[in-house]
């Protein structure tokens, strides 16, 4: 019985944290991985980390939705910085003068 | 006095009629004042996105009737309605202007997140009044 | 009869053989052999990498000398104010009395402090550190990479037992600025002597032309394309002429910057998170930008829109 008991518990505490961590982390840290691959090459936009860090904070106030839009702003972002690069790299000598 | 009642009467009716038309009149006038008054302010809001330095910043390259501090390296923005006659091309010009010029020095406002869809949208209302 | 078809087999073998040998890959000998012959080919003409940047800077140049007629060349040493009559008067009455004077008097002082170890400065530098800012930044063989005069002098801290002083402003940026001051009339002469060093450039130069930020603006986007153009209030300055007046004085800042200070505000300006102060790739741009400027004479520190 007591054994039942502290199943309980345990089975309410980890149900209870999923809560809390709410569905918005792992998009969150998807942004994070992304930002660093931008940044990787040189390509990182300086409003990224902006949007990571709010979408941070919208998942502690527990606004999950607003949080998740901001993570999937900010990977759209990192996205974006990396077909930059791709594109200077294709074309950087487009614009030298002949 | 049954001839007195009866012009009475349609006089009466007369008068009702009036005021009510004229009322309808008013409450027409009303609302078409109300949607114009809606109007202008969409109007507004697309104004301030352009003029704004975090958001459109397009006083930064064109010239815009109205401004300050304007730059020059863009193209005047006047005879928006001659210009673009289809509005998908306004909206796409601004959305990601590197579809007509891939080496344009115009930002990817769309594209790159600088505005929103709706933004746009307020902008290019706006831009039309030009 | 029967001799003839033998003799003739034979010789027809032995041609086949010898036209399949002609074939087949050569012996170890004839390896060296072939070896032997291609070296002096590509000794007598070796790449000329200075000679492939000269042609750069010549294309660049004269595309600003097309852009902005009546200015000489020698004029584009003072940045926005070579182009921009309306505020190069005021500018040159600034310079009258500089607001970074007392900057390159503490710069004097900073640099002429003896180290813990006795040395100083002077020991790291040639000729004492006088009159050298036109040879910076250079391409350094052993350690394969370009050395700016900042990065330098960090470098003549550390081998002295010093800690590194930061990059963007004060005490390192005003020992720069003394040893400019010490080179000013100059002529920028900077070498791009090796594959190496010409693969660094090339770095730069890709840099230099790139899109970068949430605004997909290149270097190249302002400061050539439409050099000279008015952003809001603001005349674009053509980059040519760039590092000749570093370190700099910007009134925004209030005190001297380095020119990675500079690159730094630039690439926030385009809202690109910017990178680390004398990060390589800020490195190879600063050597692509003054090879650009070769020629033209130090003026630094100054002051800059």
């Amino acid at each position: 019985m007591k054994s039942l008991k502290y199943c309980l518990i345990i089975v309410s505490m980890f149900s209870a944290s999923i809560c809390v961590a709410g569905a918005a982390e792992p998009l969150i840290e998807k942004a994070e991985v992304a930002r660093l691959k931008a940044a990787e090459v040189g390509f990182e936009w300086s409003t990224t980390s902006i949007l990571i860090a709010e979408a941070k904070q919208a998942a502690e106030d527990g606004n999950n939705e607003l949080a998740e839009k901001l993570a999937n702003a900010a990977i759209k972002q990192a996205e974006n910085g990396l077909k930059q690069a791709a594109f200077s790299a294709a074309h950087w000598q487009d614009s030298e003068p002949r | 006095m049954k001839k007195n009642l009866q012009v009475l009467a349609a006089i009466t009716t007369y008068v009702c009629l009036m005021s009510a038309s004229v009322l309808a009149e008013q409450a027409q006038d009303e609302q078409a004042r109300n949607k114009q008054t809606v109007q202008n302010a969409e109007l507004e809001k697309g104004k301030n996105i352009a003029f704004n330095r975090r958001k459109g910043n397009c006083l930064a390259c064109h010239y815009i009737e109205g401004g300050t501090l304007m730059g020059n390296t863009g193209p005047g923005l006047i005879a928006m309605k001659q210009r673009f006659p289809e509005r998908e091309k306004l909206v796409a010009q601004i959305t990601d202007a590197r579809t007509n010029n891939k080496n344009t020095f115009m930002p990817p406002f769309g594209a790159h997140g600088i505005l929103t869809e709706q933004e746009v949208e307020l902008v290019v209302d706006w831009l039309y009044t030009l | 009869m029967r001799k003839i078809i033998t003799l003739t087999s034979m010789l027809v073998g032995f041609v086949f053989l010898t036209a399949c040998s002609d074939n087949s890959p050569p012996t170890s000998t004839e390896k060296t052999r072939n070896t032997e012959k291609a070296k002096p080919a590509v000794a007598a003409k070796p790449v000329n990498y200075q000679g492939k940047v000269d042609q750069d800077i010549k294309r660049f140049r004269s595309f600003y000398s097309n852009k902005f007629p009546g200015v000489e060349l020698d004029n584009f040493k003072d940045g926005i104010y070579a182009i921009d009559e309306a505020t190069r008067e005021q500018w040159l009455e600034i310079e009258e009395f500089p607001p970074y004077e007392l900057s390159i008097d503490e710069g004097q002082e900073f640099f002429e402090i003896a180290f813990a170890n006795g040395k100083s400065y002077a020991d790291c530098f040639d000729n004492k550190g006088q009159a050298i800012r036109q040879n910076y930044p250079y391409f350094d063989n052993d350690s394969n990479q370009v050395i700016t005069l900042e990065l330098a002098i960090n470098q003549c801290r550390k081998t002295n037992g010093e800690t590194p002083l930061s990059y963007g402003q004060g005490e390192l940026v005003a020992i720069s600025a003394y040893m400019a001051n010490s080179s000013r009339d100059q002529k920028f002469d900077i070498k791009v002597p090796n594959k190496a060093a010409y693969k660094a450039y090339m770095n730069g130069k890709q840099f230099f032309y790139s899109k970068r930020g949430q605004l997909n603006f290149s270097c190249a986007d302002c400061h050539l394309k439409i050099a000279g153009s008015n952003l809001r209030a603001d005349r674009l300055s053509p980059a040519i002429g760039h590092p000749t007046g570093m370190p700099v004085y910007r009134s925004a800042w209030g005190e001297l910057g380095s020119i990675g200070h500079r690159y730094r505000e630039c690439n926030k300006n385009v809202r690109a998170e910017p990178l680390a102060y004398q990060s390589e790739a800020y490195r190879n741009l600063e050597y692509y930008q003054t090879l650009m400027s070769n020629g033209l004479v130090v003026n630094g520190p100054s002051s800059r829109k």
